[in-house]
Order: structure tokens, then C-alpha cells, then sequence
């Protein structure tokens, strides 16, 4: 019976989500039929992330500072937030709504990705914790702030601009991650066997296979990250395609589209923000303890 | 240049057959996976993650053909 109850809960603030979706949506589709306002089409998605400033490093060099970097900051705010609020009062007897959250987050990730770890669990919980959570968030950001939008002026009107680009829609942020990944997994192989060990484990077989070991770890990284950007920036395109729908000078703005977010962002976003996880975990852990101790 | 630009949408339109191959290969991996839990339906959660990994690994081929024709669209079209 509680299930049940549960599940009506459930579908019924799905239900309010995709209301309140619909609402917005036809405010501004009549806000765009009525006011000089234009908003963002996929080509300028397509383009890449905008730079807001750039700092000067040196005669040659600028440090540009984009969305993706703006929108992480926010985004690492945001956990901060949830992990300040969520460890204020703690206590055994009778514990918070958030930190019954976090302790369930804790068992998710200990159970998930860090099994068959041993001894070096508690080593590791901090950096994987930290690595699903920023994922995720990256990936639903856009699912869950639509309507944070960025005013600019130009000359046809004014432009509309969701402040939230997805920030794993920009191969720097998977690759980037990807790089702690593989730095991560080498050094705890030379850590494991030394630097003569890890390289006669590359040369396993006999040493003309060494070139393509080699091929083969360094393509570790390019796949995990180019798979998570390519999903998010396939998801990001389809859903920009979809919202600037042009009819009779009517933004095509309205309701449908949110379904289709429901399944690109939150269902694709969380899937492959798990996925990334659980990949490096185990690069991580066949490089740690050793593929015949598993 | 036009000759360029017709080719290059030509061949976004033909990268994106790589989406056939992982709609066959999640199709068996989803069959797979089912005739499983059928077997031995209290093993349903180990066999839904690993099934979740597979899809999303096999999933990649079609991304990598997305983003091949995205970017003959977005750079050459």
C-alpha cells in the first residue's frame, strides 16, 4: 500500500513538473509573438561554448574563461551547498532528511563502484563520490534550471540564452576528467609493480606486443570522455532543434519537447554519468590490485 | 565549393547508418538480458546493471556516427 501511495506522489509531481513546463513554455512563445525577443538557435549550440573574458597570460597566451567554466563554478557551489546543509546537524537518533540522503549516497557509492577494492576504500570513496556527483549534475544542469536565461541585446531584439550549456556538452570538461582518470590509474600501476614492472606488463605476451598495449591504454581515456560528450552534445542539439521550432512567427516552443528532455537529460545524463564512473573504477581497480586477485 | 557542401551532407546522411548496427546489438543484448531474468528472476538487479552497461557501450558506435555527421553538417554544410 505505501508503494502505491509512493507511486502516486511520483507521477503526480511528474505531472506538475510537465505543467509547469507547459506553462512557462506558452508564456514565452507569446512573449516571442508580442515582444522583439529571439532566442538561441542550433547553429550558435553547434558553435561551442561563449567566451565571456579572457585573462592574459604572458605576450602569447590567453586564459579564456567560458560558459562551461561559469557553469561549473555554480554547479560546485550547488554541491557544496547540498554537502554543508546536509552535514550541519548530525546526528545518530534522529538524523535529517539530508543526511539520510547523503548516508544512502555513501552506500550507493561504496556498494557500487568501490567493490573489490579492500584496503583501499577508504582512499578512494572521496574521489569517486566526487566524480559521479559533478557528472551528474553537469548532465541534468540544463534539466534542471531551464529557465535561467541570459539577456543580450542585438540589433533584430533582444536574444534569449539559457545561462546553463550542458558543461559535458564541451569535450574539454570529459577530457579533462578523463586525464585525472588515466593519471589516477598509471600512477597507482607504477605504484603497484614499479616503473620496470608496469612496462614489462605492457610488453605481456612477448615485446612486439608492446605498441599496441600501449594503443590500447592511452585509448582508455578518448573513449570513456568522447563517449560522454558525445551523448550529452547529441542530447543538447536534439532538444535545442526541438525548441527553436519556428511557426507563423510563433516560437514552437510549448510542451512537447519537455518529454523528450525527460528521457535525453535526465534518463541519458544519469545513465552516462554512471557509466563514466564505473568504467574508470574498474581501469582504476585492474591497475591497483591486479587482474588475478579480482 | 558547392560540390563540397553536397558531399559533405552526403556524407552526414551516410555516417548515420551507423546507428544500425547498435540498434541490433542493443536488440540482442536486451533479448539476452530478459531470457536471464526469466531463467532466474532473483538475479534481476545484477543482470539490469550489467545490461545497462552493455547498452550504453554498445551505444557508443552510434555516437561516434552522430557526432561524424553532426560535424560534416555544423563545419562543411
Amino acid at each position: 500500500m505505501a508503494r502505491r501511495k509512493k507511486m502516486k506522489l511520483w507521477i503526480k509531481m511528474l505531472i506538475g513538473i510537465v505543467l509547469m513546463f507547459i506553462i512557462v513554455n506558452i508564456l514565452l512563445a507569446l512573449a516571442t509573438k508580442f515582444l522583439p525577443i529571439k532566442f538561441v538557435t542550433p547553429e550558435s549550440v553547434a558553435e561551442g561554448a561563449e567566451i565571456f573574458f579572457t585573462i592574459p597570460l604572458g605576450p602569447h597566451y590567453v586564459l579564456p574563461i567560458t560558459q562551461t567554466i561559469v557553469n561549473t563554478w555554480v554547479l560546485m557551489l550547488l554541491i557544496i551547498l547540498i554537502l554543508v546543509i546536509g552535514t550541519r546537524n548530525i546526528s545518530i537518533d534522529n538524523p535529517g532528511k539530508m543526511q539520510l540522503l547523503l548516508e544512502e549516497y555513501y552506500n550507493f557509492v561504496v556498494g557500487t563502484f568501490l567493490a573489490g577494492y579492500g584496503e583501499y576504500k577508504k582512499a578512494f570513496v572521496s574521489f569517486f563520490s566526487a566524480l559521479f556527483a559533478f557528472i551528474m549534475f553537469s548532465n541534468i544542469s540544463l534539466f534542471l534550471f531551464p529557465f535561467v536565461f541570459m539577456v543580450k541585446k542585438t540589433e533584430e531584439g533582444i536574444l534569449l540564452k539559457p545561462f546553463f550549456r550542458t558543461p559535458t556538452a564541451d569535450l574539454n570538461t570529459p577530457l579533462g576528467l578523463a586525464i585525472i582518470v588515466f593519471i589516477i590509474f598509471v600512477g597507482s600501476a607504477i605504484k603497484r609493480q614499479g616503473i620496470i614492472g608496469y612496462l614489462k606488463e605492457l610488453s605481456h605476451p612477448f615485446i612486439l606486443m608492446f605498441p599496441i598495449n600501449l594503443i590500447s591504454e592511452v585509448a582508455k581515456p578518448i573513449s570513456i570522455s568522447v563517449r560522454l560528450f558525445g551523448n550529452m552534445f547529441a542530447g543538447l542539439i536534439i532538444v535545442t532543434l526541438m525548441y527553436s521550432l519556428n511557426a507563423h512567427d510563433i516560437s514552437f516552443a510549448v510542451g512537447w519537447p519537455n518529454v523528450l528532455q525527460v528521457y535525453l537529460d535526465l534518463f541519458i545524463g544519469i545513465l552516462q554519468a554512471f557509466i563514466f564512473t564505473i568504467l574508470s573504477s574498474v581501469y582504476i581497480r585492474q591497475m591497483l590490485i591486479g587482474e588475478n586477485e579480482l | 565549393m558547392e560540390i563540397v557542401k553536397a558531399a559533405a551532407l552526403l556524407a552526414a546522411g551516410i555516417a548515420a547508418l551507423g546507428g544500425l548496427g547498435a540498434g541490433l546489438g542493443q536488440g540482442i543484448i536486451c533479448a539476452h538480458a530478459i531470457d536471464a531474468i526469466a531463467r532466474q528472476p532473483e538475479a534481476k538487479s545484477d543482470v539490469m546493471s550489467t545490461m545497462f552497461i552493455g547498452v550504453a557501450m554498445t551505444e557508443t558506435t552510434a555516437i561516434f556516427s552522430v557526432l561524424i555527421s553532426l560535424i560534416l553538417i555544423f563545419i562543411k554544410g
